[in-house]
């Protein structure tokens, strides 16, 4: 069974619709990339998928559970969530933040325990963070909290992680540290992960590194096109998603591999395919 | 880092107990040291003190009442201020951001016109600060789940609502007796405080503290954002209520006894996290033993600087604010 089932969901704010009778499937130890222009509404499925918000119609079975009938801690150790951006108004230092992973963990009126600690300082650990332990977290760059905010997921110890965009302003380099974390994750650790992005070569590099790509392509509030990454991730597919014009590469990487990549270069202008 | 925390924890559970000790000190009846500490030690024992009749009355029905009431109002008010701090993901706003200060001071000033100044006009604040709140946390959850910026602005409306309520009991009020009464309840004062008064705004206030201390690692959680918050396996809903019961009972609790005294749940915050980061585990321990240390000593001047009292607001502002535009200028107003 799926890890998670999307059928038929359908989300509207007041007056403005989202997306309509998106079904989707999320198959366990896969990487699901959810590509789509702005506003398309990938964050709002996100969103659902995390209980923040309703949908009108159509369910999300969390390994068969309906996520509205969950409680926000049964969820939690389950899912565990990469927000886009983050507040940052109080100087926590790293572990505080990595701490807090471990709330699903906990009563509403209970603190960490000595464990939970221990956990935290290996989740650190595990993303190469141990320098920064008890630096703010407010002085981080972009890149080194995101990979803290991995460390959190790792703490949540989840099956699944959600990824919102997660190497947006990023540079190359702190973008392939999180990248190569991720994959990581998904390969050693057995996890599944959805995440948002804009770009399809991100989908290149994970199946590149030998995990399994799976995703949707989404347009105008509805799937257009999903399957697996070798099927979807086409230079047709991407021209017509985000109207514009791009060319499919294929080269040799250093040991031999190979590096694909879908390079935009142009506006589609009013040509329709 | 582990030696820094175990030497604050020591001064910060030493520093509101000199504080109460130094108060029973000073004063414009001079009692000596050794007086005092004797007529302490017959309180625990229950011996005679042999010190003189007035000396001792003066410190077990005055000085000893007034520093208990101070530390809790003190302790109440920063506390409250730290957990909204969290719960609002900003660390500008105080304890009265739920309007709990203006529905006090409405219910006050109703108060002392309807059956003048007396133990009606603290079951008046208290009641109508709560009332205030509760009526914020509504419109609050107006649009569904009470998000952060509709709390702030149920908050900000009833807070005027208020105001221009008692602006209104200020206009018809006589102005030989009541106005002044207002007036000068709105400007806080521990002076009216008696034994009776002392236990039954304690309840309330240590209810509130209490059920912060306990929330205290949550507060941390929350200050992430609701979604983060639900997402990390919080029952945002369910927690941001226990917050706001708990921060309202401290509030309306220290309100309805010493007026309206400001700055306290704003500053007092940031001077813990001035000292210990932003973990609220140790941000709340350490505003209570601040906030307390604090309201003891803005107290002691307030009693003892001139022969009339001063009242509280007056110091606590005039020293809040000038630390306060320090704490922006050190900060730059980001990066808490």
């Amino acid at each position: 069974m799926p890890i998670l089932q999307i059928q038929g969901l359908s989300f509207e704010y007041p007056k403005k619709p989202v997306f309509q009778q998106v079904s989707l499937n999320i198959e366990r130890g896969r990487l699901f990339t959810l590509l789509g222009p702005n506003g398309c509404g990938k964050t709002t499925l996100l969103h659902c998928i995390l209980n923040f918000l309703t949908p009108y119609e159509g369910t999300v079975l969390l390994d068969g559970c309906k996520i509205t009938e969950m409680k926000a801690q049964e969820i939690a150790r389950k899912i565990a969530y990469v927000p886009q951006s983050h507040r940052k108004m109080f100087s926590y230092t790293v572990l505080d933040i990595v701490l807090m992973g471990r709330a699903a963990y906990s009563a509403f009126y209970s603190s960490p325990k000595k464990e939970d600690l221990i956990i935290a300082e290996e989740a650190i650990s595990a993303v190469g963070m141990s320098d920064f332990i008890d630096k703010p977290f407010i002085h981080l760059s972009g890149g080194e909290s995101q990979l803290v905010m991995l460390a959190r997921a790792i703490a949540q110890q989840s099956e699944m992680i959600l990824l919102d965009e997660p190497t947006a302003h990023l540079d190359s380099y702190h973008e392939m540290m999180v990248l190569d974390k991720l994959s990581e994750l998904i390969r050693e650790n057995g996890m599944t992960a959805i995440m948002t992005t804009h770009y399809p070569n991100q989908a290149f590099y994970f199946m590149n590194k030998g995990i399994r790509v799976e995703g949707a392509l989404m347009k105008n509030g509805a799937i257009m096109l999903s399957g697996p990454g070798e099927e979807i991730f086409t230079q047709k597919a991407i021209s017509e998603l985000y109207q514009i014009r791009s060319k499919f590469i294929e080269i040799k990487d250093d040991e031999g591999g190979s590096i694909k990549q879908i390079i935009p270069f142009g506006l589609d202008n009013g040509r329709t395919e | 880092m582990k030696k820094h925390l175990k030497l604050m924890t020591i001064l910060l559970v030493f520093l509101p107990i000199a504080c109460g000790l130094g108060t029973l000190l000073i004063g414009r009846y001079g009692i000596s040291t050794a007086d005092t500490l004797s007529v302490l030690l017959s309180l625990v024992t229950g011996n005679e003190s042999g010190v003189d009749g007035k000396a001792a009355l003066i410190i077990t029905e005055i000085r000893l009442p007034r520093a208990l009431i101070g530390a809790f109002v003190g302790a109440a008010l920063a506390v409250s201020g730290a957990a909204f701090q969290s719960l609002f993901c900003n660390p500008l706003v105080n304890s009265g951001i739920l309007g709990v200060s203006s529905g006090a001071g409405f219910g006050a000033a109703l108060s002392i016109i309807l059956i003048g100044q007396g133990n009606a006009t603290f079951i008046f604040a208290f009641a109508f600060g709560c009332l205030a709140v509760g009526m914020s946390y509504l419109i609050g959850r107006a649009y569904g789940e009470a998000s952060t910026i509709m709390l702030v602005l149920g908050g900000t409306v009833v807070s005027s609502i208020f105001g221009a309520l008692l602006s209104f009991l200020k206009y018809i009020a006589d102005p030989y007796n009541q106005l002044p009464a207002i007036t000068f309840w709105l400007m806080g004062s521990l002076a009216s405080v008696n034994r009776q008064g002392l236990i039954a705004a304690i309840i309330p206030m240590a209810i509130g503290i209490i059920g912060i201390v306990i929330l205290r690692w949550r507060l941390n959680v929350l200050s992430m954002g609701d979604k983060e918050a639900q997402a990390l396996g919080t029952n945002v809903t369910l927690v941001k209520g226990a917050v706001v019961v708990s921060a309202t009972l401290a509030t309306a609790g220290a309100v309805c006894i010493s007026g309206i005294v400001g700055w306290i749940g704003l500053i007092i915050p940031h001077m813990a996290r001035m000292l210990l980061g932003s973990d609220n585990r140790l941000i709340v321990p350490a505003s209570i033993s601040l906030g307390a240390s604090f309201m003891i000593i803005v107290d002691t001047f307030s009693r003892s600087l001139t022969g009339s009292e001063i009242p509280l607001g007056i110091i606590t502002a005039l020293l809040g604010g000038p630390f306060f535009i320090y704490l922006l200028k050190k900060t730059k107003g980001g990066g808490w």
